[in-house]
């Protein structure tokens, strides 16, 4: 609040030039706004996709917001210009009338209150049996003056007071953007996306995850050693170990590698097994990442079914993106299948592995000798 | 949905984003004089304090405005060298798979 002192001495037609110049840092927004659009306009040429839309989102938001602002900034603008000319002017008043008592012969106190000045109190001392009179008189017209001043300061404070809160509450309302400070996970994402090879990108398994895998890869490895070359035909490049695989989708064929029983003749597991082995249940492995296959038991199984789940990392939710992965985890949840192993493996033909047609046939449960099929003897590629 | 991008252009459009971004701060610096002057020449004056805080505000936003355009910049860069690198990387993959086929010849 401004004393007497500060209302004499102000210069309110200093806020009028700042709400001048508000309006001014308004146009200048608006003038940046547009050179921003012409610039997003000349990106938007060039470039159309999903990140462009993303990006255009997030234009919009600045549009509206330096909008809202140039609206805000304006606002102020107005209501200081306002208030600045109305204090300009009840400025004027005070000095005026400060002036006009000071040159009455009266002397103007701080608070502010009107005093009778020296010339005053001659003039009365010389009037002589009227000095009263003069006294009285001149005391009315200085308590008049007081009265007038205190009003105009009055005035003088309330239009101040008016416009400092209402230039503090439109300093409220500025309110900056969030500031967006990642480093663009879209980027990320699109990196993972793109990446169809399975390696690099997809997330790290934990340590037991890699245990588990470790284990199922060095059991499988044994049991594919045991196995006679023969008796299980692939491809060339399914039957090269890790290590030697040089087509991009098969590193890691053998942890996909059905589990194949072990057997020397595959008619030897024409016999069903004894059902307590399998206690565990038969299973087998999930489909394509989040597939869940379901391993068909022996009904004597006391375990029944159990599933293999795969889950997918986000990255490998692209087309054509194979999640080898959790395909392996899920591979390794089947116990040691017989029949039901062998048809839950069905679930993986579209990964990265062909089927393997001769243990499909090693899991027949007919009597080879009865030749069920109507296949000779000559023809018997086993025989 | 159509993809499209000119890399390069939108690799210069980004840039020019993040240069467009200081333009912001042109507002908040225009009142920084007229609202020191209106506060030292008022003493006492509400107004004048408040006028001081709205240009500080002010500055604020400008620098968000700022802080904005120089981010999208940056990722309007980011996306034109992320689909440039990976662009580049489908084709190094192509290569190696090509690279990999068994040639001989065929059955």
């Amino acid at each position: 609040m401004p004393t007497y002192q500060d209302a004499l001495s102000a210069e309110p037609s200093q806020f009028v030039d700042y709400a001048a110049q508000m309006t001014a840092a308004a146009n200048d927004l608006t003038a940046h706004q547009g050179e921003y659009g012409e610039q997003v306009a000349q990106i938007n040429v060039h470039w159309k996709d999903t990140a462009n839309d993303a990006f255009n989102g997030d234009v919009s938001k600045v549009n509206a917001h330096v909008a809202q602002v140039v609206g805000e900034v304006n606002g102020a603008a107005a209501g200081l210009s306002a208030a600045g000319a109305q204090m300009a002017a009840e400025c004027a008043m005070l000095n005026l009338a400060d002036a006009a008592l000071k040159a009455a012969g009266f002397d103007v106190q701080p608070a502010p209150l009107v005093t009778l000045g020296a010339v005053q109190r001659i003039a009365i001392a010389a009037a002589g049996p009227f000095g009263a009179v003069v006294e009285a008189a001149l005391q009315a017209q200085a308590a008049a003056g007081t009265a007038g001043l205190q009003a105009l300061l009055s005035l003088v404070n309330a239009a101040d007071a008016a416009a400092g809160a209402a230039l503090s509450a439109a300093a409220d309302l500025l309110k900056p953007l969030d500031d967006k400070t990642g480093t663009g996970d879209e980027n990320r994402d699109l990196k993972k996306a793109a990446d169809h090879s399975g390696t690099g990108t997809e997330e790290e398994p934990s340590e037991e995850d890699e245990e588990a895998v470790e284990e199922e890869a060095e059991e499988e490895t044994e049991e594919e050693q045991e196995e006679p070359a023969e008796e299980t035909p692939q491809p060339e490049s399914a039957q090269q170990t890790p290590g030697q695989g040089e087509m991009p989708q098969t590193p890691d064929m053998e942890d996909f590698a059905p589990e194949v029983p072990e057997l020397d003749n595959p008619w030897e597991t024409a016999e069903l097994p004894d059902p307590e082995e399998f206690g565990g249940g038969l299973a087998s492995g999930g489909g394509l990442g989040g597939g869940a296959g379901a391993g068909l038991g022996g009904a004597p199984n006391p375990g029944g079914l159990a599933t293999g789940t795969g889950t997918v990392a986000p990255g490998a939710l692209a087309p054509g993106a194979a999640a080898p992965v959790p395909a392996k985890a899920s591979a390794g949840a089947g116990g040691r299948s017989g029949m039901g192993g062998m048809m839950g493996g069905g679930g993986r033909g579209g990964g990265a592995k062909n089927e393997d047609e001769t243990a499909r046939e090693s899991n027949l449960t007919e009597d080879p000798d009865e030749d069920v099929w109507g296949i000779g003897s000559d023809d018997d590629p086993y025989a | 949905m159509t993809l499209h991008m000119d890399v390069d252009d939108v690799r210069s459009g980004g840039a020019g984003l993040r240069g467009l971004a200081p333009g912001a701060q042109n507002a908040p610096r225009r009142v920084e004089g007229p609202s020191r002057s209106a506060a030292d020449r008022n003493g006492g004056f509400a107004t004048g304090e408040a006028g001081t805080r709205w240009q500080a505000a002010l500055a604020a936003v400008a620098s968000g405005v700022e802080r904005r355009l120089d981010w999208q910049g940056e990722q309007v860069v980011g996306s034109a060298d992320d689909l440039e690198s990976a662009d580049a990387e489908n084709g190094t993959r192509f290569k190696d798979i090509q690279g990999d086929l068994p040639a001989g010849p065929t059955r």
